[in-house]
Parts: structure tokens; sequence; C-alpha cells
């Protein structure tokens, strides 16, 4: 049984038809890439993983170890280990960011039949966190990615990731704005999240990225179908060449 | 407005030495006017009315321990020169027909409390407001001096409190209100003068009551005046909740900033309306006026409305005022986490109106905020 497995996926936002048959399936342990023009369906497919209400399922099915994922609430399916790191997160003032955390970890534990943290222990092991992103431990008193930098919002992102321990991490765009410092240690959070358990979904315009996070396979999302697969080599070709060839 | 003004004949007819002789006379006027119509368009005047009209003056009216610098004074035990500073006091730059009950309270109350505040203060400044009319209060901050006012209520039932401030040449108040109670009828009137460059914080929380309305009065009289307005409301099902804040900027290079978000629960009322007066002459003027409300069900009831009126060219003036849903974008991103829709909602209104929780009794107020929100 696959971890995530999408099959002939055809998706609609507004009435407009996004996603028009796309396949997918990754296996736990593995780690994918997907890259693909501006405009082609990456964050649809994101966003559809993780339940975003507006994208309607019009063919196809998504099972996540086997369970059919569409009839299932955002909420759900992170219990169940599904993690989008948004391409734009969103900004949550008078929320301070330890107080989502707590609520995220507090909620992931009691659907796992598992009690709260307390709250000291739990402050302690995010400001661990926050400081192996080089986050400054200020942050987790602002508001929800409130006034936080492009890079802070992607390091914020990760530090969920972490937290949460998913099953399949999806990163939508979580390398673009980072500084050259900031991508390394970005990457090495999920070099360290990653293990034989678990899945990396990375989608990306780069392929710097790749040189630190390595795929298994690299895929090319194109019109909202997968039109190319191959592994990391792949990615080299489309940063040399474009996607003219495999569009064309 | 008819059954109101019946009301009347059970209003004393004794018009006490610190109030103008024609009170009566204008009491009766203002009643009947287009501005008390226009003021009270969504609180009703005559219930207002008629429910102080059928209220006792405070008994238990105790200011209790007074800071060290502060001076009391009963408007009835005050010499012939300072009956006339109260009158003026009350007078100044009164709009009387925008606030009629002004003079019932007045009436009712038959004495009042002048309240001196000679220096800065180490503790601050505490009323505690009791049931019934309270007896209006002038509070005198002496220049340069730094004062913090806590203005509380536990009252049940019919309340009433009219409250005047003037704050002298260079000084600073901060004043944190909170009226928690949704058990009360309750009219006040707050009216704040500013002298040169003196600065005037206001931290104001309420919720809902079966009659709730808050009238606030800020005058930027002295050059380099300025004020800062922040507040939270919250309405529960089968409450109401009206305040108006009127500025007026009349000295120069005055600012001014109100900041206020609302939450409307159920089938309840709540409304904002911000008044922004710059009159001729108050050049340099820097205004901003931002009000946000929250409606969380189909019958919560919300009317904002921001008014302008601008005298003079060199102003800085920028107003906003919204109504919306909780924001969706929001809601996905918490759910996505793993935080269950009723959770992510709430996190969302608490954190709204933590965006205008400050001052003072910030800690005790976010406890008691929730309690309401949860309620
Ligand atoms: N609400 C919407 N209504 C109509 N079209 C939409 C809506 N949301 C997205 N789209 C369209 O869907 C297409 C795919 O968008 P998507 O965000 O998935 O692209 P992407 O591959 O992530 O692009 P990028 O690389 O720029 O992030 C775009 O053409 C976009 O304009
Ligand atoms: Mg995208």
């Amino acid at each position: 049984m696959s971890l995530l497995q999408v099959d002939d996926l055809h998706v609609t936002v507004d009435g407009k038809l996004i996603l028009k048959g796309l396949t997918l399936t990754i296996e736990a342990g593995e780690v994918h890439a997907i890259m693909g023009p501006n405009g082609s369906g990456k964050s649809t497919l994101a966003n559809v993983l993780a339940g975003r209400p507006g994208f309607e399922i019009t063919s196809g099915t998504v099972n996540f170890e086997g369970v059919d994922l569409t009839p299932l609430e955002p909420h759900q399916r992170a219990h169940a280990g599904m993690f989008l790191a948004f391409q734009y997160p969103i900004e949550i003032p008078g929320v301070s960011n330890m107080e989502f955390l707590k609520a995220a970890n507090d909620s992931q534990r009691a659907a796992a039949g598992l009690e709260a943290r307390s709250a000291v222990e739990f402050m302690k092991s995010v400001r661990t966190l926050a400081e192996s992103l080089d986050l400054n431990p200020d942050f987790l008193k602002r508001g929800v990615n409130e006034g936080f930098s492009g890079g802070e919002r992607k390091r914020n992102e990760i530090l969920q990731m972490l937290m949460l321990e998913p099953k399949l991490a999806v990163l939508d765009e979580t390398d673009s704005g980072l500084d050259i410092d900031a991508l390394q240690t970005v990457a090495n959070g999920i070099n360290r999240y990653h293990n034989s358990g678990n899945a990396v979904l990375l989608i990306t315009h780069y392929q710097r990225l790749l040189n630190y996070v390595v795929p298994d396979q690299v895929h090319v999302l194109a019109d909202g179908r997968i039109l190319e697969s191959g592994d990391r080599r792949l990615a080299e070709k489309l940063e040399a060449e474009g996607y003219a060839w495999v569009t064309a | 407005m008819g059954d109101g003004v019946t009301a009347l004949d059970r209003l004393s007819s004794d018009v006490p030495d610190w109030l103008d002789r024609d009170a009566w006379a204008r009491i009766k006027l203002n009643l009947e006017g287009p501005g008390a119509r226009e003021h009270w368009k969504h609180s009703s005047l005559a219930k207002t009315l008629e429910a102080l009209v059928g209220t006792e003056r405070s008994v238990d009216e105790d200011l209790g321990e007074l800071p060290n610098g502060v001076e009391t004074l009963r408007f009835s035990e005050a010499d012939s020169a300072t009956l006339e500073v109260i009158r003026q006091r009350l007078a100044h730059r009164m709009d009387w027909s925008r606030y009629p009950l002004a003079d019932v309270v007045n009436l009712i109350a038959q004495d009042g409390w002048m309240i001196r505040v000679r220096r800065s203060l180490d503790t601050p400044l505490i009323i505690d407001a009791p049931s019934g009319i309270n007896s209006p209060v002038i509070i005198e901050i002496a220049p340069g001096a730094q004062v913090e006012l806590h203005e509380v209520s536990h009252a049940t039932g019919v309340q009433a409190r009219l409250i005047n401030i003037v704050i002298g040449r260079d000084a600073k108040l901060v004043h944190a209100r909170h009226d928690f109670v949704s058990d009360c009828e309750h009219w006040q009137l707050l009216r704040v003068t500013l002298d040169d460059n003196a600065s005037y914080q206001l931290h104001s929380h309420v919720v809902g009551a079966r009659l709730r309305r808050i009238d606030c009065q800020i005058l930027l009289e002295g050059n380099g005046a300025t004020a800062e307005l922040t507040g939270t409301g919250i309405t529960n099902d089968g409450t109401h909740l009206d305040q108006r804040h009127v500025v007026e900027h009349i000295g120069r290079a005055t600012t001014s900033r109100n900041k206020l978000h609302n939450i409307a629960k159920g089938k309840s009322r709540c409304t904002f309306n911000g008044r922004i007066h710059i009159h001729a002459g108050a050049s340099g003027t820097d205004a901003d006026l931002q009000n946000k409300n929250l409606a969380l069900h189909e019958s919560s009831e919300i009317n904002t409305k921001p008014e302008l009126e601008i005298y003079d060219d060199d102003v800085k003036c920028a107003h906003g005022a919204t109504v919306g849903q909780l924001d969706e974008h929001a809601l996905f991103y918490l759910g996505s986490r793993g935080i269950e829709p009723s959770l992510a909602k709430r996190l969302l209104c608490i954190g709204f109106i933590t965006e205008c929780i400050d001052g003072p009794l910030a800690d005790e107020l976010r406890g008691e905020l929730l309690r309401h929100l949860d309620s």
C-alpha cells in the first residue's frame, strides 16, 4: 500500500478545470519533487491534498495509506498525517505563534489519543526547534506570521512540520525567497525530518534545493498533468533547457 | 418620545446650584429635537430615559482610599467661585442636543464630585461605579502630572455615569475601563478635554447588556494634544451595545487614534459610531479611526458608521470600518495544522480582540473577555 496514491485526478476551481488527469504515487521513505511552469497547477495539487475548500474533485481518486482522503476535512487530514507548507503562509494577528503551535500540537496529540504536553516542556521544545532554524525565539511571541519576513514565514512552516511530524510533507515553494544560508537551514530541517517512515513532496522552481534534499523522483507538472518523470538529472535538464521540450 | 417626556414628571424640579437654571427647559427641548433622534438611532432614547427617571441616585458611592495628591470636594460644598468653575466645566463645548440625558442625570443626582489630581500618582485612581444614578464627576489633572485611572463596575440594574475629565498642559492620563456585567441598563457620557501637549489613552473593554450606550467626546483643544482610544466590545445573544466616539480636533497639530474591534454573537446588536470633527484652524491634525467588526451569526446585527467633518485643509485623516465574518483562509490554515473548526474559530476571535487589548488591566481583561466569548 502506497503512502499517497493519486489517480487520474481532475479538479476544478471556480468552475475552471485546473488538474486534468494527474497521477502520482509516493511511497514511504521517498522524496519527490514537482517542477513546472507558473500556473500549471502545482499549488492546486497541494491544496487539494490538504483539503482546501473551493477545490472540487470532479473525477479521479486520492488515497492516503489506502484511505480515501476526499471526504475528510482539513484537520482530519492533518490528523491522518498530511502536512502542507503553504506557498503563502497566512497572517493571524492577535494569536501568538506559540499559542498557535500549542493549539496545533494539542489537537494533533488529542487525535492520536495522547495527552497535551505541559506548557513548559512544550515551549522548551519549540524554542529548541526555532533555534535549529535560526529563528529568533522572540518571533514565538508575535502574532502568527505577523510582520514576518518572507524567509521567516517559510522557516516557520518548516518548524511546524518538524513539530507535527507528519507522514507526508508537501512543501509548496518553501525554498522561494530564501537567502543562501536560509536555504541551507531549511534543507537541513527537511533532512532532519525525513526518514524511512515518511515522505516529502517538494514543489519547487529551482534545482538548487535538490542539491541539498536529494529527490528519488522528479516530475514535470504542466497543463494540469504530469508530463514527464525521472531522477534528479531531470531537474538539471529543466534548469538548463526550460520546459519547452516537455510541453511541446 | 411622547411617553418619555411624561416620564419627566417623575423628575425632581429642584435645579441644584451647580447646574444652569435652564436645565429643565433644555431637557424638554433636546429630547424632542432632531439631534437626539439622529444620535439615538440604534438605542431607544425613550427606554433609556424611562429607565433613568425610574432610578434613584446611587447611595453607596464611595471613592475609597484615594492616592496621595488627590483632593475631593462635593459640588454641594463648593464655594461660589468653585460653583462657577463647575458650571463652566459641565457646559464647556457641551452639545446638549446630542446628550439630552446628561441633564436628566444631573437632576436625579443633585450632587457631584470634584476630584483634583495635583501631581503624578504612584497608584491608580479608581472609580468603582455602583448601581443607580452616579453623581457626575469632574476630574482635573494638574499640568505635567502622570496619572492612571481605572474605571470599573460590577453593578447590575440601571446605571448612569457622567465623567468629565480635564487634562492639564503636558499631563498624561491612561484610562482603563471595563464593563462586564450584562444584567444591566447602562448609559454613560465620558468627556475629556486636553490642554497643550496633554495626552490621553483610553483602553475600554465592554460587553453588551440589556442596554448599554457609551458616549465619548474628546476635545483636543491644546496644541499638540494626543488621544489614543482602543477598545473591544462583545455582544452575546440578547444583548445590546451602542458606542459613540466624537473626537474634536481644535488646537494645532493634534493627533487622534481610534481602534475598536467588536464581535457580535447570536441575536445581538452592536453599534459603533465614530466621528472626527476637525475644526477650522486645527492645522496639522493627524486623525485615524479604524473599526472592525465580526458578525458570528446570521442574526448578529452590526452598525458602523465613520463620520468626518473637516474644516481645515492642512490635515491628515484616515478612517476605515469593516463588517465581516471569520477569514476562510485563516480557518483553512489552522485546520491544516490539525486544529478542529470550533477551536480554529475561537482562536481567530481571540486574535481579533487581542489586537485591541492593551493597557494596565490587559491581563485581567483577557480572561474576562474570553469568558464572554465562550458563553
Ligand atoms: N479561484 C480561482 N479561480 C480561477 N482560477 C484559479 C483560481 N485559483 C487558481 N486558479 C488558476 O489555476 C491555475 C493553477 O494555479 P496554481 O496556483 O495551482 O499554479 P502553480 O503551478 O502553483 O503556479 P506558481 O508556480 O505560480 O505558484 C492558474 O491558472 C490560476 O490562475
Ligand atoms: Mg504555486
